[in-house]
């Protein structure tokens, strides 16, 4: 594929025509570049507003996805704590029977 | 492209707003939705033709802003085309996933779809948009026609095809003819500066 045909390429995915990765960071300026010289079509359309609602439930959407996060966290964290309570009363298990065995020996 | 910042003067740029989305504060993300959403809004309505839709794809457009910003800490080199683009981008995606069949019986006429207006009449004097302008005007009406599908109406390359039945390898010769026409410069890549 030649620079122009590369060039070109990027105009068709950002037209939308072409769905496919874009190939590389070089790829990915000439979308960019593209995406920027086609955005003033935009304004070809009169603006509607949106459902009245809608900026609430996008919060809503955000403070569930937070409060998924801090889940995660939380249970990350909670695994965590576990296993190293597991480790220390597995030293300290084996501590004993190692004592246990040199002491009886 | 002042016609974003025109339709309501909120006293913050678009990047003073999204460095602040940046920063995690919803109170940035509210003016940029209040700034904003009514162009996008109008993007995702032409493109899906479904009011419901179109208000999930914002809806999730605004989310993933709000995730992308928050991540990296930093705000697009050019803040207009980039909400521009992902509102199309959701757009395109919900598009190609949607169930048509079970769409069809609530999708919008076209009489009901966001109008098309002369964006120079609605407001003078952005230097970019005219130049585009200027080198639309000199494409004839169907290479015209096609790209205003393709990019509001999410025309594949096989949709404009069967549209104008044509193979869908002509199709691609008359975009690129088109896109080669619409560079700005042809030196940079995209034409851009």
């Amino acid at each position: 594929m030649t620079e122009e045909e590369r060039i070109l390429a990027a105009g068709e995915r950002a037209l939308g025509l072409d769905r496919r990765d874009i190939e590389g960071p070089e790829g990915a300026r000439h979308r960019s570049a593209w995406d920027r010289q086609i955005a003033p079509l935009a304004d070809f359309l009169s603006a509607v507003e949106p459902p009245a609602d809608l900026f609430t439930e996008i919060m809503s959407d955000l403070h569930a996805e937070q409060a998924r996060l801090v889940t995660e966290a939380d249970a990350r964290t909670h695994s965590w704590r576990s296993a190293a309570i597991l480790a220390v009363l597995l030293a300290v298990g084996l501590g004993v029977f190692l004592l246990a065995e040199t002491g009886g020996g | 492209m002042q016609a974003f910042l025109s339709q309501r003067d909120s006293g913050r740029s678009l990047s003073a707003l999204l460095s602040g989305v940046a920063d995690g504060e919803t109170r940035a993300l509210a003016q940029l939705y209040a700034q904003t959403s009514p162009k996008l809004y109008a993007i995702c309505l032409r493109m899906l033709r479904h009011q419901d839709l179109a208000a999930k794809t914002l809806r999730k457009t605004y989310v993933q802003i709000w995730n992308d910003l928050t991540a990296s800490g930093q705000t697009p080199e050019h803040p207009e085309s980039w909400l521009i683009t992902q509102a199309r981008n959701a757009s395109i995606t919900a598009l190609r996933r949607s169930d048509s069949a079970t769409l069809r019986p609530e999708l919008l006429d076209d009489e009901a779809l966001p109008a098309f207006v002369n964006p120079d009449k609605v407001d003078g004097g952005n230097p970019e948009r005219s130049a585009l302008m200027d080198r639309l005007a000199t494409l004839d009406d169907s290479a015209r026609e096609m790209l205003f599908l393709a990019y509001f109406d999410g025309y594949t390359r096989d949709d404009l095809a069967a549209r104008y039945d044509r193979p869908a390898t002509t199709i691609k010769t008359w975009l690129r003819d088109a896109l080669t026409h619409l560079r700005a410069d042809k030196t940079s890549p995209g034409g851009g500066k």
